[in-house]
């Protein structure tokens, strides 16, 4: 079914969905239905590795923060604070603004402003951990301290952490969308889910099925995430949902 | 109190005091509770010391402070004659595995991750080989009187006695020479305390261990002390033999203990 989705073909100029273009054609006559599976991808990979890379950081920066305390953690605290103060979508809009939007630029930008929530979610965690008494008990074994943090307190802290991934991807696949709805995200004629958006609504009463379905794409695949994520919160999280012991 | 020169003195607590700080609400007015007053004492190597006092009495700040995870606002903590507080972070590692923690909730004291096995591989001196740390575990185990099948379950599948016994033996792992039992019988059944108590008096013997037992409980108290020292608000209001303390309290709140223990 899938077919070539940059190939154009001028005879099937914006056809609405038909068996042979379940979702309709393009303004270039290119299958829609493949553009969206293709753009998938794209917001997809942007979405997960943005997380990944998101949570790696914060991961790092929270568990020092709320193990090590003191002037680290004042430090590094003011610093996301500093980070948070600056409105994400308007740094992306700007460094975008002064270089060639590409799909790399995009992905260091959002990772890098992405963090700083997961950072604050660990460190509250570790303070938490680090009282129990198994951390204490680890303590007086006389383990080193990358070895409590490592073993005994990052193992405990794992399912937010897992949790708020899940939330984050979703989040970061709209800001993708936005960011490529603007124009400053992927360029065409690679396509993402907000750049088939964005094609969609110049002709928003003449191809209404562009719009439609690039933006059910999004939609279902946020929705999709954040029920995953609330699913694994209950699932994870020992004070709200029921587990097997 | 009398010194007996023959032994020698194992740990020795002196004018402690500890005072948390208490904020109201908007974060003015700093309000200090005096948790501990002024607190000395001292155990000798082998012997069993309890410490008892009601709950809030300040017993378990005591034993956060001999395990350095409370720091005292004064006094001094003598550990063969050296002040804890002034350990580097080699020493105190060295120091914490000669002291060890067995707290009420064993729930609590077991990483929820850990198969027991891992645990008890954490307590062992690291340098050790695989067969060695093997065998000893088993040495542990059986010193505890737990199968091997416990080996890799996690806390979760252990049943209360078991997670104690457990952490007995983690305790026993690092080649301790004291335990700090603080309340760590309390929490199960009378039945299952007489046999506990029993098996920490052979412990004792086998390993040559110093415990300084901290409880609310007189009756275990009788049974598995040499010394016993009565906390109240904070206070050390009196210490001696434990013939002395339950024969012929002088403290009004020893004799008030003494009489709620008798029902």
């Amino acid at each position: 079914m899938p077919q070539d989705p940059y190939a154009q073909n001028l005879e099937e100029i914006s056809q609405p969905p038909s068996l042979a273009h379940p979702f309709g054609t393009d303004f270039f006559g290119r299958d829609l239905f493949s553009r969206i599976l293709y753009g998938g991808r794209l917001s997809l990979t942007i979405g997960i590795v943005v997380t990944f890379f998101a949570v790696v950081i914060g991961t790092i920066i929270g568990m020092v923060s709320g193990y090590f305390g003191g002037w680290p953690d004042a430090a590094l605290m003011r610093f996301v604070d500093v980070m948070l103060g600056f409105p994400r979508l308007f740094i992306l809009l700007t460094v975008i603004g002064f270089t060639r939007p590409s799909f790399g630029l995009m992905l260091a930008v959002l990772s890098l402003f992405s963090w700083m929530e997961v950072a604050r979610i660990v460190r509250a965690e570790v303070l938490t951990v680090r009282e129990r008494l198994y951390v204490k008990s680890a303590v007086a074994l006389g383990l080193s301290r990358r070895r409590v943090l490592f073993r005994y307190i990052f193992p405990n802290i794992l399912s937010p952490i897992i949790v708020s991934a899940t939330l984050m991807v979703g989040s970061v696949i709209v800001i993708e969308s936005g960011l490529s709805f603007i124009g400053m995200g992927v360029q065409p004629p690679d396509a993402s889910w907000g750049t088939i958006l964005n094609q969609g609504f110049q002709d928003l009463a003449g191809a209404w099925w562009i719009t439609l379905f690039s933006g059910l794409a999004i939609v279902v695949t946020v929705i999709g995430f954040n029920l995953v994520g609330d699913g694994l919160r209950n699932i994870l999280d020992s004070k709200t949902g029921v587990r097997e012991s | 109190m009398v010194i007996n020169p023959g032994r020698q003195i194992l740990l020795e607590v002196k004018n402690l005091t500890v005072r948390y700080r208490q904020r109201n609400g908007f974060g003015w007015r700093e309000k200090t509770v005096d948790a501990l007053n002024d607190v000395s004492f001292f155990i000798h190597r082998g012997e069993t010391l309890a410490l008892v006092g009601e709950t809030g009495s300040g017993k378990s700040t005591i034993a956060m402070s001999i395990l350095h995870f409370v720091s005292p606002d004064s006094g001094e903590i003598l550990y063969s004659g050296e002040d804890v507080w002034k350990f580097k972070r080699a020493e105190l590692r060295a120091y914490h595995r000669k002291i060890q923690p067995v707290f009420q909730n064993a729930d609590e004291s077991l990483n929820p991750r850990l198969k027991v096995r891992s645990m008890l591989v954490d307590a062992l001196v690291p340098a050790l080989s695989t067969e060695e740390k093997n065998r000893r575990i088993r040495e542990y185990l059986s010193a505890v009187q737990l199968d091997e099948d416990v080996l890799d379950c996690f806390p979760h599948q252990l049943s209360g006695g078991q997670k104690q016994r457990v952490c007995i033996a983690r305790a026993l792992a690092t080649e301790s020479e004291m335990l700090i039992l603080d309340e760590a019988i309390s929490s199960q059944d009378l039945s299952l305390q007489a046999h506990l108590l029993k098996l920490l008096s052979e412990l004792k013997k086998k390993f040559s261990l110093t415990y300084l037992y901290i409880s609310h409980d007189l009756e275990t108290v009788r049974v598995i002390a040499d010394r016993v020292g009565i906390i109240k608000d904070g206070r050390l209001i009196e210490i001696g033999e434990k013939d002395e303390i339950f024969n012929s309290p002088e403290e009004p709140y020893t004799q008030l203990l003494l009489e709620r223990s008798r029902f």
